[in-house]
């Protein structure tokens, strides 16, 4: 791969490499062929569309939303919600690959980090456009504003997922780097870090799940199987995505993905699907034997209440297809037909959307604390910039495989050309010229 | 990728992967440093592990009800305070000028309706039964309409001071103090109009610092018909897509 | 060196050396250019936060939290605070701040034998408390119930007919200013509190807007300003309270303060004063001769959700 023998790496330091290192990620970016460069335009249109809409809201008011005093929380804390548990589940790789030393799973870990960052991105996202007042919120940061830690489990959400951005950043940065250079890595510089974002993915779905639980005016929320709920469903949810880019990164970029890592997931899988299942039949078991008005939001979102029925025909097809996704992921066929395999990861991460999504946030609002019945549904400001975040993230996403892949497979490195001071420097012209074969051949 | 003049380590890459046209990928896992040095990076971590799940659990356990600053230790009423000079407390009653009258359809000098005191009449006609009943009146009061359980004329009225009231031990009681005659029966509701829980007032609750005005059970309650009236309630929330509520009820 | 699609280059790596070796493409020029309009496309996205961000003065947005506030701080935010709500609303208004008094503890109480829902109440809060007049916001919500019956899922606060019915009763709520409050808990950034003497307080300018509280709350107390608020100039109240009834900004929350700006000088809240049949009790708990006093220790006093363990400041009863 490099015909020619390149300085020794160890020679040049960091403040040199480092920022040759970002300038060309930065230029692996951006840089591709026509279906590359159609997907990143349509994802940046949608983004676009989505910034145009969340401007106007913040300008102009929540009140373009459906949210109401009623329902308050609508469609972003459905999706951040939703959005926390694939980041938690992306990282579900990392468990196979270091605490059971299984080979196979270090070549893909990498991807499970990078699902884990768009998604962290998307979540952050998706709490901002839900703030009335997005200016203020230099009042969250410790130290500058005021932060009511550890009263708050809104803080502790902060402080988890700010971290697990962090934390997967560095481990992909340093992994990536290293690579780049052509070094080892050093395991004191990432395994201490992977082992702690293997608790730390469990913490963040955790918190999130603490922040509805532990509300007790909302009793659709306040049971504590909630936070078992959202890991459940994160360990389902994140790996069906992991699977299903993992063949997009098969049929689209020259890296090998191989068997292994895929059936390791499907098993995973095969155990959190059914898991989810009975979770969410112990939490229907509870609420309609016992009944009374404790269960009203669960009768609001199964059968319908008083009339309103809006969220009845979602909640059984997210039923019907995680039940329906766990089935197939249970037969032979998910480890030798891709096609049933993907088919179910697309309805369980579907499904989990469904349930995890609006089939949890809605259902607590309806009926109010003192029993009124409003129903929500999201307005076209709210999809807009709904759809815009995920374009975004889609667009992150895209980007750190498109910069990984080159890195990983070896094919980007560094050469180590030394500063122009030194005596030994290549010629400007000689620079030049190679510089302009090089642009020539792309 | 590894340089070849890299001193050499058994420590595989976590990135090491083989792909279309790549070089050689390194497999064996030789156990070497890592296994070697063993625990000391593994502690570090679980250690970080734990650290992070204790305070998690201790801060969550620091979550429970908490009990608020001690209000009542710095932050007593000072009965010195009551001792303060108390603005007064007013008793309006409505409409009248303290005194019955009857009203007759006619304009007085003022221009109001006049008010035909009681001793016009009650001074030449012989004085009403104690058991006579508004539907027996043959002249003037006929308009009146008495829902006022089993009273009679002669419960709240009587010679010989008849723009008075009259209490049941035959004493006389202003209109203004009408509360006293009422309170004979409705001694409960007295009681709670007394200390503010009947009645409504207007002004401060703290009469430290200003007065207060309450008003007389007539203002609301009209003596010979005292049923509350009914009113038509001021227009309900306009809120966000909320309905008027459907009849369905739950079985 | 090979590029991604794996072709191999002539030379090295032409990236290596300084960028202003380089000799610029058609495609880089094209890139560049794409980028360059992606990021007008951008701003061009995001103006109408620029036409909204002019509308906000420096001063709000570096305004500290209400409890860091001096003297003299605060006394510039109610000057910015009187002079916004005169350029927005056309009205002349006096903002005050009166603190919480040693000895007292605010408690409410109501008589539901006496309520005959009426809303008088709820529309005393609405205009003492300067509410958006297209919604008919109040802080008050009256429940009609069923008599023999506290399950507020058979309550309807939309009713719209004479009262009181025969066979009903009227409930209502409002903010329950509680001891244990799930709203103070919850919020991120301390934008709500308990004050000394028992009310529950918003810093309006503080609040980020995040409406955790509105989901914590047991008793559906919390508003949110959904809009900017709209009130015609005349029926603006200019009597108001920096942590009670000045007119709230977009985006924040606000809630019930019993009338803090009249409670704190001795007077009774607009709700009280509004009650035809005197249903509302309200005074200083620590006062051993107050109404309020007297119908806790004569009254069959309870509260709403006393299970939650809130711990509210309101107090229902019946009288028979």
């Amino acid at each position: 791969m490099n015909p020619t023998k390149p300085t020794p790496v160890h020679a040049t330091p960091h403040r040199v490499s480092y920022p040759a290192f970002l300038w060309r990620l930065a230029s692996l970016a951006t840089d591709g062929k026509l279906p590359f460069y159609a997907w990143m335009t349509l994802l940046t249109a949608l983004t676009l569309v989505g910034a145009n809409a969340w401007a106007h809201q913040v300008a102009g008011g929540m009140h373009v939303t459906g949210m109401s005093d009623h329902v308050s929380w609508g469609l972003y804390i459905a999706n951040f919600t939703f959005m926390v548990g694939v980041a938690a589940g992306g990282v579900l790789m990392v468990i196979p690959a270091y605490l059971y030393r299984d080979k196979k799973m270090h070549d893909v870990v990498i991807f499970g980090e990078l699902v884990a960052v768009a998604a962290i991105v998307m979540a952050l996202a998706f709490v901002v456009v839900d703030l009335g007042r997005p200016d203020r919120f230099w009042h969250m940061l410790p130290g500058i504003g005021r932060f009511n830690w550890p009263v708050s489990m809104l803080t502790w959400d902060v402080i988890v997922l700010n971290g697990y951005l962090f934390l997967n950043l560095h481990i992909l940065g340093y992994l990536l780097y290293t690579r780049f250079l052509g070094k080892p890595p050093d395991p004191r510089w990432y395994k201490p870090f992977v082992i702690l974002s293997i608790v730390w993915a469990i913490s963040i779905h955790t918190v999130t799940a603490f922040l509805y639980s532990g509300l007790g005016g909302r009793p659709f929320w306040n049971t504590a199987l909630l936070a078992p709920r959202f890991l459940a469903s994160a360990f389902v949810s994140g790996p069906a995505f992991l699977i299903l880019m993992l063949y997009a990164i098969r049929r689209f970029t020259p890296f090998k993905v191989e068997d292994g890592p895929i059936h390791t997931l499907v098993k995973i899988v095969r155990v959190t699907a059914i898991l989810n299942v009975f979770l969410l039949l112990s939490e229907v078991f509870t609420a309609f034997y016992t009944g009374g008005t404790h269960s009203a939001s669960a009768t609001y979102l199964f059968f319908g209440l008083h009339g309103h029925d809006a969220l009845v025909p979602w909640i059984w097809t997210a039923i019907a297809l995680n039940v329906t996704a766990a089935i197939l992921f249970l037969g032979r066929r998910a480890l030798t037909h891709p096609l049933v395999l993907g088919a179910a990861c697309v309805m369980t991460f579907v499904g989990v959307w469904i349930e995890k999504g609006m089939g949890l946030i809605t259902p607590a609002f309806v009926p109010s604390t003192m029993h009124e019945l409003v129903e929500y549904a999201p307005s076209l400001a709210e999809w807009k910039i709904t759809v815009g975040i995920w374009a975004l993230g889609l667009m992150v996403l895209t980007v750190a495989i498109k910069v990984a892949i080159p890195v990983l497979t070896g094919q980007v490195t560094y050469t180590g050309a030394p500063a122009p001071a030194r005596a030994d420097a290549p010629e400007p012209a000689a620079a030049a010229a190679r510089a302009e074969e090089a642009g020539m051949s792309r | 990728m590894k340089d070849p003049g890299e001193s050499r380590t058994s420590e595989p890459d976590p990135l090491a992967h083989r792909s279309r046209g790549a070089g050689p990928v390194r497999r064996a896992d030789r156990g070497g440093r890592w296994a070697r040095r063993g625990s000391a990076p593994a502690a570090a971590s679980a250690g970080a592990a734990w650290a992070l799940g204790l305070t998690l659990a201790v801060a969550i356990a620091a979550c429970g009800p908490h009990e608020p600053p001690a209000l009542v230790a710095a932050n007593t009423w000072s009965p010195a305070a009551a001792g303060a000079a108390q603005h007064e407390v007013v008793v309006r009653h409505a409409g009248q000028s303290g005194r019955l009258g009857l009203e007759v359809a006619a304009r007085g000098p003022s221009g109001d309706w006049a008010r035909v005191p009681c001793a016009t009449c009650h001074t030449l006609l012989a004085p009403p039964s104690p058991a006579q009943r508004v539907a027996g009146v043959s002249e003037f009061h006929t308009g009146l309409r008495l829902r006022h359980g089993e009273l009679t004329c002669g419960s709240c009225h009587g010679a010989p001071d008849y723009a008075a009231l009259r209490l049941a031990d035959g004493r006389d009681v202003q209109p203004a103090d009408v509360m006293t005659l009422c309170g004979q029966c409705h001694g409960s509701q007295r009681r709670d109009w007394e200390h503010g829980a009947h009645g409504g007032m207007r002004g401060h609750w703290d009469l430290t610092r200003g007065p207060r005005e309450r008003q007389t059970c007539t203002a609301c309650h009209d003596p010979h018909a005292p049923a509350f009236v009914g009113m038509n309630p001021a227009p309900g929330p306009r809120d966000r897509f909320q309905g008027p509520r459907t009849e369905e009820h739950h079985d | 060196m090979t590029d991604e699609q794996g072709r191999p280059a002539a030379g090295g790596d032409g990236h290596d050396g300084s960028i202003w070796d380089r000799r610029v493409s058609r495609r880089t020029v094209a890139k560049v250019g794409a980028g360059m309009l992606g990021v007008a496309a951008f701003g061009r996205a995001l103006a109408p936060l620029t036409e909204w961000a002019e509308s906000l003065s420096m001063d709000e947005f570096l305004q500290r939290h209400y409890k860091e506030l001096t003297p003299e701080d605060m006394a510039a935010v109610i000057a910015r605070v009187e002079a916004e709500t005169k350029r927005d609303y056309g009205a002349d208004v006096t903002v005050t701040d009166t603190k919480a008094q040693d000895g007292v503890q605010f408690g409410y109480a109501l008589n539901l034998s006496v309520c005959i829902g009426c809303r008088k109440c709820v529309e005393a809060c609405h205009l003492e408390n300067n509410h958006d007049r297209a919604t008919n916001n109040s802080y008050i919500r009256v429940f009609e119930m069923d008599k023999g019956s506290l399950d507020f899922e058979r309550g309807d606060a939309t009713y719209d007919h004479p009262v009181p019915q025969p066979d009903k009763f009227y409930l209502p709520v409002q903010c329950q200013q509680c001891d244990n409050p799930p709203c103070v808990s919850v919020c991120p950034v301390e934008a709500t509190w308990k004050e000394q003497d028992g009310v529950v307080v918003v810093d309006y300018d503080w609040c980020i807007g995040c409406r955790y509280c509105e989901a914590a709350c047991p008793y559906h107390a919390r508003r949110f300003n959904w809009k900017r608020p709209e009130i015609p100039a005349a029926e603006v109240n200019p009597n108001q309270g920096y942590l009670s009834n000045r007119i709230r900004p977009q985006g924040v929350m606000e809630k019930c303060t019993f009338c803090l700006h009249r409670t704190r000088q001795g007077r009774l809240p607009a709700c009280l004063e509004a009650c035809p049949t005197g249903a509302r009790v309200f005074g200083n708990l620590l006062d051993p001769s107050s109404e309020i006093r007297w119908v806790l220790a004569n009254k069959r006093v309870f509260v709403l959700k006393e299970e939650l363990g809130t711990r509210p400041r309101f107090f229902y009863f019946f009288d028979k």
